[in-house]
């Protein structure tokens, strides 16, 4: 239940974080995926139906503050994190390559499944520029930023399996 | 692989009739409006939450400004008072030629002009991703805002239009949203072509096509809206025209159109909750020192 409460207090931080204007200051104009670095890691953590379940919450909480298309963030995050969560059992989570790795594939994976809803595919150029401009670009932020994400958080789950004992 | 298809053959087949699903909802193009529970979560959860940071960006951005570049916070506030002095002056002119108005209008008997209901509202938050365009304001339903309203910048320059509208909140498509399309018209006495205006996904520009094979519009020409959609008034400046091309083999032409504006960097729009039946004076923007008949200052 700590650990639900945890992670619905970070989504809630992250989709505030995620609306701010300053981060694309920041980040050349893109605005880093938070949600799907915390369900990666969920589901890297706890397996694919948690890491799907926390998907599809993160995406509707997404789409409240994004003008796109109707349900495409909470099936492209639930698709992501349920892929995601079958890495659990074959990956050593604790190298601290693993999570900027995986983050980088999850973001190529939602943002490739985002551009099936959309009709960019019948566009080559505009494909190219937003391959260029958008996907590689956040996959790239996202990673990096996951290298940080993901240690403070462990810290914080740890903190609270601590206070469970006393 | 064969084997993980077959023990999840169910899943994967849910899954595709879901993406399916969800693709020719969104083919459909319905606009969806916020349901009871989301907006009880933006109203309730995100709305207080985007305040605080709001007051808490201001109040630093503020008082930094004023502790880093106290010199040139001074001379601005000189500038203006100065500023309030002038304007101060103007206004009491331009009451005069407005009653003068007033009076020949009345005279001629010509339909008053009557400026647009307004309300004025602060930016709190922006997209959640890189694949729209859109910012939420804090005012809502119960500020009288309504789905499709024209959203202003505070010196007249169209913006956007509201979409989806809570009662304290309301969602903004801005006019470099690929979704963003309305009528366009060329702002010059000797053309007023029509055209169709409309947001890119790959820039910040507009695009103004359906133009007739020999419309007349070049660089420099200012774009507004046509008003013919009945949801934005006629005359709301959108752009300029950067370059102009032949579009459909020559049968007709398009338009590159760059906004007035950097929309990233909006704080407070002003949103026209009423425009019917009236002609505003104040809009596309004008220059108050052109009102001033001369000889009497």
């Amino acid at each position: 239940m700590r650990y639900f409460s945890l992670y619905g207090i970070l989504i809630i931080i992250a989709v505030i974080l995620q609306s701010l204007s300053i981060f694309p200051e920041i980040f050349s104009g893109i605005h880093p995926d938070f949600l799907l670095i915390i369900s990666v890691m969920v589901a890297i953590n706890y397996g694919r139906t948690v890491g799907g379940g926390l998907g599809f919450i993160a995406g509707l909480l997404q789409e409240l503050f994004s003008g796109g298309l109707f349900g495409v963030h909470s099936i492209s995050k639930t698709i992501t994190g349920y892929l995601c969560g079958f890495l659990k059992e074959h990956l050593y989570q604790n190298h601290f390559l693993v999570p900027p790795l995986i983050t980088l594939l999850a973001t190529i994976t939602d943002q490739l499944l985002i551009l099936f809803f959309t009709n960019v595919f019948t566009e080559i150029l505009v494909l190219k520029h937003i391959v260029k401009t958008v996907i590689i670009p956040l996959a790239i932020w996202n990673s990096i930023i996951s290298l940080f994400l993901y240690p403070l958080i462990y810290k914080l789950e740890s903190l609270i399996t601590r206070r469970k004992f006393w | 692989m064969l084997e993980f298809l077959r023990k999840n053959h169910k899943l994967i087949l849910s899954i595709i009739l879901l993406i399916a699903l969800i693709r020719i909802v969104n083919l459909i193009g319905t606009d969806k409006s916020y349901n009871i529970f989301e907006r009880l979560i933006i109203d309730y959860v995100f709305r207080p939450s985007f305040a605080i940071i709001d007051n808490i960006n201001g109040t630093i951005s503020r008082n930094l400004q004023v502790i880093t570049n106290y010199q040139q916070v001074k001379k601005k506030n000189e500038k203006l008072k100065d500023e309030i002095a002038r304007l101060n002056y103007q206004r009491t002119k331009l009451k005069k030629i407005k009653d003068e108005n007033k009076r020949l209008r009345k005279l001629l008997k010509f339909k008053e002009r009557v400026p647009y209901q307004l309300v004025g509202a602060s930016v709190i938050s922006h997209s959640a991703d890189n694949w729209s365009k859109v910012i939420t304001i804090n005012r809502g339903k119960e500020a009288g805002i309504r789905s499709k309203m024209a959203v202003i910048a505070e010196d007249g320059y169209l913006i956007g239009v509201t979409k989806r509208v809570t009662e304290h909140t309301a969602q903004v498509l801005l006019l470099i949203d690929d979704k963003f399309v309305t009528g366009g018209l060329v702002s010059r006495s000797s053309s007023r072509n029509l055209g169709v205006v409309r947001g890119r996904k790959k820039n910040t520009n507009l695009l103004m096509n359906n133009l007739s094979w020999d419309a007349d519009i070049q660089p420099g020409d200012i774009i507004v809206t046509s008003g013919l959609s009945g949801n934005l008034p006629k005359g709301l400046p959108l752009g300029e025209v950067i370059s102009v091309s032949p579009d459909n083999y020559g049968l007709t032409q398009e338009a590159s159109i760059t906004p007035f504006l950097k929309l990233n960097k909006l704080e407070e729009v002003l949103v026209i909750t009423d425009f019917t039946a009236k002609t505003d004076v104040s809009l596309p923007p004008f220059n108050v020192d052109s009102l001033i008949i001369k000889g009497e200052e």
